[in-house]
């Protein structure tokens, strides 16, 4: 029991820690792509640190959704980090919810957040929050099928099950083809979902073509920071989600120490990577004008149905 | 074998030696020639087939049954004619019309390759070189078919291109899964391409599998027949082409197709039985019938209203096969033939007014019987044959065809085919005759083209023997080739002795 | 050493299963694509995952001759006939854009139906192939219908090729997974066949090019013009 409170509590400082890191990984590779020398990897940690020391200014014209907002958004973002396998494949927290629960943990953030862009009646917070609503309703599903896909190639939903078993190797050989297709299709829905290069730029505020940071224009001091924080958690569950269903090499698959550190070890390289390969994506592809979208979603949409078909094609 | 290499041989060598810097008369007459040397080797093979039954060669690649000895007489019969229309239709034309004389010997050059890969069709023994040759048709008439280099014929090539191509892959996986069946059921074999080797072993192929693939079949070579759903690119390329590759294309290209698609239907008839073929057949014949009958109606130009004719008839030669009795089958081989004759004589005699009145309009082109009397009478006579009236082969056929449909206990086909046909008939002679009768009209004879060479008299005599063949055969079919169709009957119906009762109908016919 | 044999066999299945994957792939990415020079390049690469398919299979069943197809597929379809292609886009002064009647996510999804449609056509066909490649067949099938797809829902003539070529290769899967390919004769015919087709659909683009403005199939513009050559 204690143990499992300490796995718990490890997990969450990995997950709240880690997350600036790999954000500040993704600044730096696109700095140095670009030539120039790019701040720290360590700089988001102080920017969290002095926007939380700001003093928080609230619109008047907002309700009490505004406020509770950003912790919502921070409580289910965290929650959905905890379900995720990091470094330990069979997390004590697994009971609580399967690989459904997740998506809709994160989806319960962004609602909020789509409310709250509305909240403060600001033209561009509304721009935002429509934006969004539509990358969602056409992420979901994508997104649902091509977990669909990958619970019927590990033949669970539970995210324990799913890790330990493609952890064995049994899913990646069995049915590569169904694997690299969902593979394909949850990696759009992860740029989709957290907002990165050719759905959206986080590194810009121009008003024609921000979605997420739209939304989050009224919020100062430490909303700011909880929804900031919130974002790249929730970068580094998808991260997580995708490094360890399709990679799960070197996680720890029983609880000595020894495996754990490996699997930290592992974890971090592994996470490291994926946003470094990110960051060069974010270089070499431009953004996608938002008519556009759908079709890059749509496409997503359809790996994810061939991953299905190609299941039941291949196994029967 | 030595035939059969002559047959193959001839066209090809003739595609070399048309290019060669001769006048362009002399190559003309040369390719005439030629064709009429293929024609007669054709001709030579009639005895030996009646004889031994098959004729094989070349590692068994190549095999003539009576089928086949009726497909290559009839291909090369209409290539001969069309190369004799050629040479007067290419006189006639001014020079900035037909293009340079270069151009004229690949026209040639062309057309030859096109006959010989019509033949390599209609005397292969492997599926898979069927398909390959097929195709090769559509590849050698492409350029024929654009050869005006004018927008709207260049857009005919190219729709005529896309789509027998994408049509004929679908035959290719008609051929393929034959092929699998074949291998899945009996190995490996190294003839398991073959017809012969495949109807041997048909009833153990796989019926799933064979159904399949007679669909497929059906699909691609139907685009290539011109069967209805799948005919967009018919009328477009027959009007484009140079009139004597209409005919041509018209004449036997469509009924190679037909070939290929009655060969499948025999293999599938073996292995399935139970005419599956005749039901998968019967609504595209009906479907093509009744869409060009409307379409006849609303043509203003003659060649794409002999298209839209083509069409028609393509599909009561599949109504005949789908009945698949042995009359209705030997009235379908029959057919084919009257349809090849009758309509390389109408596109000549379109070719002959177009030389005549500069255009293919029907509504300027009126009274051709005062304006060019034997033009005019080929016109008529062949408009008469086409539209099915009584004296001519077509009726002949036609009406074998509607009997076979009724002795079989159909009540509904035959029918519904003798409505369908009247239409034809009003659709058709109306236009025709009123081509034929009528005042010429002013523009007519004001526009008296001067830059034109006179009109050579070989066009004319073109039309000689189709209109020749079309009124004897409405009377008397020549003894070799009669026993070719009971034959080629034979062939697809299966083992029923057949000769006896179409010999004694058509003993009735003609009494009456 | 049956298990290790059997393993290689089913490592080789997944090979071909994978291959033949990234085969659809690229189908599906062509109906995707917006420029017609992607289109071509996309063809090539399929081409060469088509070879590459060929080669697995050759490797896996022993048949050989499918080695010889394999390496006609990587000269012919994923060098020569791009290289014809790509000088005819290059030549083309039209927008280098495909126009699409159906929008491409539309076309995407009708697509991934036929892809069922095709599954559900190979399920009864599937026992007479080898049990190797018997995935593959639908895969096959599946391309086909796609190519056809391109064909009929493309308005450019570059696409209407590239859909045609695209058929092609669906039935070069279809014929090496349902029977380890055709005798080696038809399968050279086929191949010629197709480069001829190529260079002729080039020739015709480039006298198209010369005689329309732009290269697109008129829809309906037969019958407007009465008067033309016989």
């Amino acid at each position: 029991m204690f143990g499992n409170i300490c796995l718990i509590f490890l997990q969450m400082v990995v997950i709240l820690g880690v997350s600036p890191f790999v954000v500040g990984l993704i600044r730096k590779v696109k700095a140095w792509l670009q030539c120039r020398k790019g701040p720290s990897v360590f700089q988001p940690y102080a920017d969290l640190r002095k926007i939380f020391c700001k003093e928080a200014v609230i619109p008047s014209t907002t309700s009490w959704i505004f406020t509770i907002t950003p912790y919502i958004l921070f409580g289910s973002t965290l929650a959905a980090g905890l379900l995720v396998p990091a470094f330990f494949a069979d997390m004590p927290l697994g009971f609580a919810g399967n690989i459904i629960a997740l998506v809709y943990l994160l989806a319960l953030g962004t609602f909020f957040l789509i409310l709250a862009g509305l909240d403060a009646g600001s033209a561009f917070g509304g721009m935002g929050s429509s934006r969004e609503a539509l990358v969602a309703s056409v992420t979901e599903p994508a997104m649902i099928l091509s977990i669909f896909a990958i619970g019927l190639t590990a033949g669970s939903t539970n995210l324990n099950t799913i890790v330990h078993r493609t952890a064995l190797f049994q899913g990646v050989t069995t049915d590569p083809a169904p694997h690299l297709l969902a593979l394909g299709a949850l990696f759009i829905v992860a740029l989709a979902e957290t907002g990165r290069v050719p759905v959206d730029n986080p590194a810009t505020h121009l008003e024609l073509t921000m979605i997420h940071e739209a939304m989050i224009l009224d919020y100062s001091g430490r909303y700011l920071a909880l929804v900031e924080w919130a974002a790249s958690m929730k970068l580094l569950v998808f991260l997580s989600l995708l490094v360890n269903i399709f990679a799960p090499w070197g996680i720890a698959v029983e609880a000595t120490a020894g495996a754990m550190t490996l699997g930290l070890v592992a974890y971090l390289v592994k996470v490291s990577a994926l946003a470094v390969v990110i960051g060069i994506l974010e270089c070499t592809v431009a953004k996608l004008r938002l008519f556009r979208l759908s079709e890059l979603l749509g496409a997503a949409f359809i790996l994810a149905l061939l991953a299905v078909i190609f299941f039941y094609m291949f196994r029967g | 074998m030595n035939l059969l290499a002559a047959l193959l041989g001839i066209p090809a060598g003739a595609a070399v030696l048309v290019l060669l810097p001769f006048p362009i008369a002399v190559v003309g007459r040369l390719n005439v020639l030629c064709m009429l040397a293929t024609l007669l080797t054709a001709g030579a093979m009639v005895p030996l087939v009646l004889a031994q039954g098959t004729l094989e060669g070349l590692h068994h690649f190549l095999r003539v049954d009576a089928l086949s000895c009726l497909m290559v007489l009839l291909v090369s019969l209409t290539s001969f004619l069309a190369s004799f229309y050629s040479v007067g239709y290419w006189e006639s034309q001014p020079r900035e019309e037909r293009g340079s004389d270069q151009k004229i010997r690949g026209y040639y050059a062309l057309v030859n390759l096109f006959v010989m890969s019509m033949l390599v069709v209609c005397t292969t023994d492997n599926l898979g070189v069927l398909w390959v040759a097929l195709e090769a048709t559509t590849l050698a008439s492409a350029f024929l078919v654009g050869f005006y280099n004018k927008e709207a014929s260049l857009q005919a090539a190219w729709r005529y291109l896309i789509i027998c191509s994408l049509g004929i892959s679908f035959a290719l996986i008609g051929v393929v899964l034959a092929f699998a069946s074949a291998v899945s059921a009996a190995g490996f074999h190294e003839y398991a391409l073959n017809w012969s080797y495949l109807t041997s072993i048909a009833d153990q192929l796989d019926p799933t599998a064979l159904k399949l693939a007679f669909g497929f079949a059906v699909v691609g070579f139907g685009t290539k027949a011109g069967l209805v759903p799948m005919h967009g690119w018919l009328p477009d390329a027959h009007s484009e082409a140079p009139t004597p590759v209409s005919a041509l294309l018209s004449g036997v290209l469509l009924k190679c197709a037909l070939y290929a698609l009655i060969r499948f239907a025999i293999l599938v008839n073996h292995g399935i039985g139970d005419n599956f073929s005749g039901s998968i057949l019967m609504p595209f014949g009906f479907l093509s019938v009744g869409i060009a009958a409307l379409y006849l109606f609303g043509q203003t130009q003659i060649k794409r209203l002999l298209g839209y004719s083509s069409i028609e008839h393509v599909g009561v030669i599949t109504i005949g096969l789908s009945f698949g009795s042995p009359l209705a089958v030997f009235g379908a081989l029959f057919h084919m033939w009257n349809h090849a004759m009758t309509k390389s004589l109408l596109f000549f005699t379109a070719g002959n007014l177009y030389l005549c009145h500069h255009t293919l309009s029907m509504q300027k082109i009126t009274g051709s019987l005062r304006l060019t009397t034997g033009t005019g009478i080929a016109l008529l006579v062949g408009g008469l044959a086409l539209s099915g009236t009584p004296p001519f082969s077509i009726f002949i056929s036609e009406f074998s065809i509607v009997s076979a449909g009724i002795q079989l206990g159909y009540w509904v086909a035959p029918l519904l085919l003798i409505v369908l046909l009247v239409v034809i008939f009003a659709g058709l002679f109306s236009q025709l005759s009123r081509m034929a009768f009528g005042l010429p009209s002013e523009d007519a004879q004001d526009h008296e083209p001067s830059a034109s060479p006179p009109i050579s008299s070989l066009t004319g005599w073109a039309l000689v023997i189709p209109m020749g063949f079309i009124v004897l055969m409405g009377w008397f079919i020549p003894g070799p080739l009669f026993e070719l169709f009971s034959e080629g009957t034979r062939i697809i119906t299966g083992d029923v002795p057949v000769e006896t009762s179409i010999r004694s109908w058509w003993g009735n016919v003609w009494q009456e | 050493m049956p298990v290790f044999q059997e393993l290689i066999h089913d490592v080789q299945g997944q090979a071909i299963n994978v291959c033949s994957m990234f085969l659809l792939l690229s189908s599906f990415a062509i109906v995707a694509q917006r420029s017609l020079a992607s289109c071509v390049s996309l063809y090539a690469m399929q081409s060469f995952f088509l070879g590459f398919t060929a080669m697995v299979v050759a490797n896996a069943s022993g048949v050989h001759h499918l080695y010889f197809a394999a390496a006609l597929n990587f000269l012919i379809k994923a060098w020569l006939i791009p290289r014809i292609l790509h000088r005819a886009v290059d030549r083309l002064n039209v927008k280098r854009e495909v126009e699409p009647l159906v929008n491409i996510p539309s076309s995407l999804l009708i697509c991934g139906g036929l892809m069922i449609l095709a599954l559900y056509f190979s399920q009864p066909i599937k026992q007479i192939g080898p049990l190797l490649t018997n995935d593959s067949l639908a895969l096959g099938l599946a391309i086909v219908f796609i190519g056809c797809f391109i064909m009929i829902s493309r308005r450019k003539l570059v696409t209407q090729i590239v859909g045609f070529l695209t058929v092609e290769n669906g039935l070069f899967l279809l014929a090496t997974a349902i029977t380890y390919g055709m005798p080696l004769i038809v399968e050279l015919g086929v191949f010629f066949d197709i480069l001829v087709a190529a260079l002729i659909f080039g020739v015709l683009l480039h006298r198209i090019q010369d005689t329309v403005e732009s290269a697109r199939p008129a829809e309906s513009r037969f019958e407007e013009v009465g008067e033309v050559a016989p």
